[in-house]
């Protein structure tokens, strides 16, 4: 009976936050990508070059948490409590 | 040199310090000051002890034994942590909506609040953790000895007495109060700055590593490559598995998940620790690698490479940074050890001993005496027997590798937990035969595969087992079940555990079937950001407020008892302290009441009040029928039926309450004929048999004109009550409001009253050292109610040895006086009546009132900005009397 | 004259008054005090007349006044009404409960008197 009620286009900001949402749901699996890609790496690489690799991953994805999270925190501020975020994304 | 002693003298102040800094804290909160307190920062720097000792120093062995692979035990929670929206959210909102207070009462509540699940979980986390702390008492008594190496230590010694003050600290803080929230303020702050002590003093080695030992990052990088580590190469199936373990061990060990969930106080503060906490396993993992290379290089043959953490700084015979390198890792084990401890006491008493008390007590909740000493004794006394069979393994495993080896052993069996944990947040249809079979299954499969194996080849299992399989059955081979043979043991018993217990799980849930509450509390869960405020429960039962007031005051104490009844009554739209007891109601309460006991007793307690009324079908079909749910829910609708509710409820009150006073307007006025006219009566009837009494004699003629006397006293009396009540109603009186204390005026009128002529058989017990309160009011007037309410109990207490029991107490910005005896009380239905003019409730004639005494006292208490109410659920008759404090009333 | 009055009435002072009045006039009066056992110390006393207050403790003087004229053995033993309230609506209820005659406190002493003699004497 209660159809959605929101356009069908939505405002740009809400479609981003939208988006933002998508991102912060995809980065762990992002994560698990990029730290298992040292067991591809062949013989040669040795442990210190897989170390190097690993961190500077590592301290890419935690700046990327650091941006995705940083906006997503003031979604909870607003929406704390509601199901908004659950709603079919638009 | 440093010497034993020494070291044990920082330790003692180090642990004096955490003691200070943990009662400072507690002492903010206590004032209401906790805003920084409950920081994102100190929240990310909570999560930290899942750097345990053997982390602090093991990692840098794991290191030089297997190269890198020791990041995976980073990688996993820095998975999760960034997982933070989909997944730690869901899980902290839940463990928030429902008062969570352990992962066994997360996992006992999603599946219909099954006691046997509680119980289950609360086991599979005992045997996980005792062998976890036996690891970091090994791991302080190690480091002790590293500093000693002349001397021989006493390890158990030592072990023991660091086991001592673990208990010591754990039963000082962790069991101070029963929050409501389960939050400990001190514990909080002091494990957050034991988390800065160990990073710094990781950090700090491993930079004098690098850029003391080393010539820089060029420099250190080439070492690396030209040691033997650099023959480590990724072995794909344990870098998977571990990763996969170390994420599920962060979610399903007790203490992170205590600290992650329940310590929670804003779902914020995740967003905060989505990208700090990786941060910090980043800074902690950085140097590990160095550190172990350097030691491999600089280290004599042979020498343990756990400890080179402390090693090499001594062998350079820097022993600040030793020192320094020792607080890190003691920061490291106790923080561990305090929180493992807190945890699995609240697991160990709500979820094992409470059940039992329940159970034995004959009626539990109905039984007199306060829960609340049950649950903290019990608390404490589990902490004790949690580090008490700490010591134990320690003592009797015998230390080494066996117990080395343990961390990773301890992350496969909490890690059972998992299937039952996800798929009760995610997937409805789990049930409880699923979740119960799931885990024990993987925690039998757990312990035969890992567990056992770990004491040795012919400790528990013998090595025939270990070759052929127990009675000669091959497929059961601890090592190679069903036949898979040539695997890595850890990653076998991953393998099969979680396997078996996945399977399991979903079999079992799908060929079983829930009963009621356990498809109410799936949905709730499940859908946990749509239900948020409500998890359904009870349906409408008979059940008295006063009886759930007398035993919510016995769980989480009087105050806060009678506030949560007067706010939930006053969302009602009702005065007093008894709301309606309506199935909102009982769910509120009974999320109130698990906070402190767990979910599964809380139900049971209610059960035993309510008699048992669960889930009506009603209830029932609204969560089944997903259209009704949409109606349900779709907000407007939900917030316009209850504000038509509350309204229709106020409207009904108002009505209830007209209706009552036009009756009490005309009966008002029968009433006042009728206490004129009686004195009136005997009067003239005396007063003419006196006129016509000539043969009267002297004896009858005085005793006709006493009664004649006493009878206009009366009706003076009377008047003078009626004038008071019409001065007082109409706000004509003039109060004298002068500073005074609370002592002094109840002093004033207990004067007063023994000056009267009968002195009464009534014993007035006060507690002198509470009533020191000051309070600005009209002292006199003050008196006037305090005398009317004791001469009440004077009169009406009917107890063989009638007793008045005064208490005063702040509540909130108010002075609160009750008057309590010990007599039979007053009944519900008259409790509303007694502040009314002419109520009486026995035959008042006797005691010589009129029936105005506590409408007048309600009228003085309402002009000195304060109120005087029924105070139900006490025992006897009971009335409070509250004031506004001095400061309070300075500052209008 | 002489007979036998029931005094069903709680006030004490009021008691003593009537016990007084009557006594002097030859009268045996027996007292009662509450309303709930007023049926069982009718029949136990069986007196010739009562005076009844409306206002007893436990039961209303009306109720009371209500089961005497339902039984066969009191339908008609004389009963004087005794209020204090003395409103209108008062007296109307005495009357359609039956009451023999009604008085409102204070009353004159000569009143009570003459309304019991004349009771008994019809």
């Amino acid at each position: 009976m209660s159809a959605p009620r929101e356009p069908v286009f939505l405002a740009r900001e809400t479609y981003r936050h939208r988006r933002l949402r998508d991102a912060a749901r995809f980065l762990p699996f992002l994560a698990v990508f990029v730290f298992f890609i040292p067991m591809l790496f062949g013989p040669e690489a040795g442990t210190a070059m897989t170390k190097v690799f690993l961190f500077f991953a590592w301290l890419t994805l935690i700046i990327v948490s650091f941006l995705v999270s940083r906006r997503l925190a003031t979604d909870i501020d607003v929406q704390q409590g509601d199901g908004a975020d659950d709603g079919q994304p638009g | 040199m440093l010497t034993f002693n020494l070291l044990v003298a920082v330790c003692a102040a180090y642990v004096g310090f955490l003691f200070l800094v943990a009662f400072a804290a507690e002492k903010r909160a206590r004032r209401g000051r906790a805003a920084w307190l409950r920081s994102p920062l100190v929240y990310t720097l909570a999560l930290s002890i899942y750097c345990t000792g053997w982390t602090f120093y093991g990692a840098v062995g794991y290191a030089a034994r297997s190269g890198l692979e020791f990041v995976t035990i980073y990688l996993g929670p820095t998975v999760i942590m960034i997982a933070w929206w989909a997944l730690l959210r869901k899980l902290v909102r839940i463990g928030r909506t429902q008062r969570v207070t352990s992962i066994a009462d997360l996992v006992s509540s999603r599946y219909g609040k099954s006691t046997a699940l509680g119980v289950l979980v609360t086991l599979l986390c005992i045997v996980g953790t005792t062998p976890y702390i036996a690891l970091q008492l090994q791991s302080v008594t190690l480091a002790f000895a590293v500093f000693s190496p002349t001397e021989a230590v006493d390890m158990n010694g030592t072990a023991l007495w660091v086991a001592l003050g673990l208990a010591l600290f754990t039963i000082v803080f962790g069991t101070r109060n029963l929050d409501v929230n389960e939050r400990h303020h001190g514990v909080v702050i002091a494990i957050a700055v034991e988390a800065v002590v160990k990073i710094v003093a990781l950090v700090a080695v491993g930079a004098f590593v690098v850029w003391s030992v080393a010539g820089g990052t060029g420099d250190i990088l080439r070492m690396i490559e030209a040691s033997p580590i650099a023959e480590y190469r990724v072995q794909p199936e344990r870098w998977v598995t571990l990763t996969f373990l170390a994420g599920a061990a962060f979610l399903c060990l007790p203490r992170m998940f205590h600290v992650l969930v329940v310590e929670n106080s804003d779902e914020r503060h995740l967003a905060t620790a989505a990208w700090a906490f990786p941060l910090y396993l980043l800074l902690i993992s950085l140097f590990v690698i160095p550190i172990a290379v350097a030691g491999l290089a600089v280290m004599p043959e042979g020498a343990n490479p756990d400890l080179f953490v402390l090693t090499v700084p001594l062998e350079f015979d820097r022993e600040g940074l030793a020192m320094l390198s020792f607080l890190g890792g003691f920061s490291s084990a106790t923080s561990m050890v305090i929180v493992a401890a807190i945890a699995l006491s609240t697991m160990v008493s709500n979820h094992i001993v409470l059940p039992i008390w329940l159970s034995a007590g004959q009626g539990g909740a109905t039984v007199s005496g306060d829960v609340r000493n049950v649950v903290l004794l019990a608390r404490r006394m589990s902490i004790a027997v949690v580090l008490g069979l700490g010591y134990l393994y320690y003592r009797f495993s015998g230390g080494g590798e066996a117990l080395a080896a343990m961390g990773l052993i301890a992350f496969v069996g909490v890690a059972q937990i998992l299937p039952a944990l996800i798929g009760g947040i995610f997937w409805r249809g789990a049930t409880r035969i699923g979740a119960g079979l799931g885990v024990s299954i993987g925690f039998a499969v757990w312990i035969y595969t890992l567990f056992l194996p770990s004491f040795g080849v012919g400790d528990v299992l013998s090595a025939a087992t270990f070759e052929a399989g127990p009675y000669g059955l091959a497929l059961l081979r601890p090592q190679a079940l069903f036949g898979l043979d040539g695997m890595d043991p850890l990653v076998h018993a991953v393998f099969w555990s979680l396997a078996l217990n996945t399977g399991a799980f979903v079999l079992g849930s799908l060929l079983s079937f829930p009963h009621p509450l356990e498809r109410l509390q799936g949905a709730t869960f499940v859908n946990i950001y749509r239900y948020s405020d409500s998890a359904r429960g009870w349906g409408r039962s008979f059940v008295e407020a006063e009886d759930l007031l007398v035993m919510a005051q016995r769980i989480i104490g009087p105050m806060e008892a009678q506030a949560l009844f007067v706010s939930v009554a006053a969302e009602q739209g009702k005065e007093g302290y008894l709301p309606d007891v309506t199935p909102e109601f009982l769910e509120r309460l009974e999320r109130e009441l698990s906070g402190s006991v767990g979910a599964a007793t809380a139900h049971a307690m209610l059960g035993q009040i309510t008699g048992g009324v669960t889930v009506s079908v009603e209830d029932l079909m609204r969560v089944a029928d997903e259209t009704a749910q949409m109606m349900e829910y779709s907000s407007q609708l939900e917030a316009k039926s209850e504000e038509l509710q509350r309204t229709a409820r106020q409207l009904r009150e108002a009505n209830a309450k007209l209706t009552t006073l036009s009756i009490q307007k005309d009966a008002f006025l029968s009433q006042i004929s009728h206490e004129l006219r009686t004195p009136m009566t005997s009067i003239r009837a005396f007063s003419e048999i006196l006129m016509d009494g000539d043969q009267m004699n002297r004896a009858d003629r005085r005793k006709y004109s006493t009664i004649i006397h006493d009878e206009t006293l009366r009706l003076t009396r009377l008047l003078d009550d009626l004038l008071d009540l019409s001065v007082l109603e109409n706000g004509q009186v003039t109060l004298n409001e002068a500073p005074a204390t609370v002592g002094a005026v109840l002093d004033r009128a207990l004067a007063a009253i023994e000056s009267r002529a009968e002195p009464g058989s009534l014993k007035i017990r006060r507690e002198r050292a509470r009533e020191d309160l000051p309070i600005y009011t009209d002292a006199d007037r003050l008196a006037q109610v305090f005398i009317n309410i004791v001469s009440n109990a004077q009169k009406y207490c009917d107890a063989e040895a009638p007793e008045l029991r005064i208490a005063v107490q702040e509540i909130g910005g108010s002075v609160a006086v009750d008057f309590i005896d010990n007599g039979s009380g007053i009944p519900k239905a008259s409790q509303a009546l007694i502040f009314e003019k002419f109520a009486r409730l026995t035959d008042q004639r006797a005691a010589g009132g009129a029936g105005l005494g506590l409408a007048i006292c309600r009228e003085i208490m309402l002009r000195l900005g304060g109120s005087v109410d029924y105070l139900p659920g006490q025992g006897g008759a009971a009335f409070r009397v509250t004031l506004p404090r001095a400061e309070a009333m300075a500052a209008q | 004259m002489g007979g036998r009055v029931l005094l069903i009435e709680d006030e004490p002072n009021i008691i003593e008054a009537i016990r007084f009045i009557l006594s002097r006039d030859g009268w045996a009066v027996d007292v009662h005090s509450d309303g709930a056992t007023a049926i069982d110390a009718v029949a136990r006393r069986s007196p010739d007349v009562i005076i009844l207050d409306v206002m007893l403790p436990n039961r209303s003087g009306y109720d009371i006044l209500a089961d005497l004229r339902a039984a066969e053995g009191t339908r008609d033993l004389p009963v004087l009404m005794l209020t204090a309230r003395g409103q209108k609506q008062d007296r109307e209820m005495a009357e359609r409960y039956g009451a023999s005659r009604f008085m409102t406190k204070p009353f004159s002493n000569s009143d009570v008197l003459t309304s019991v003699r004349e009771l008994v004497g019809s």
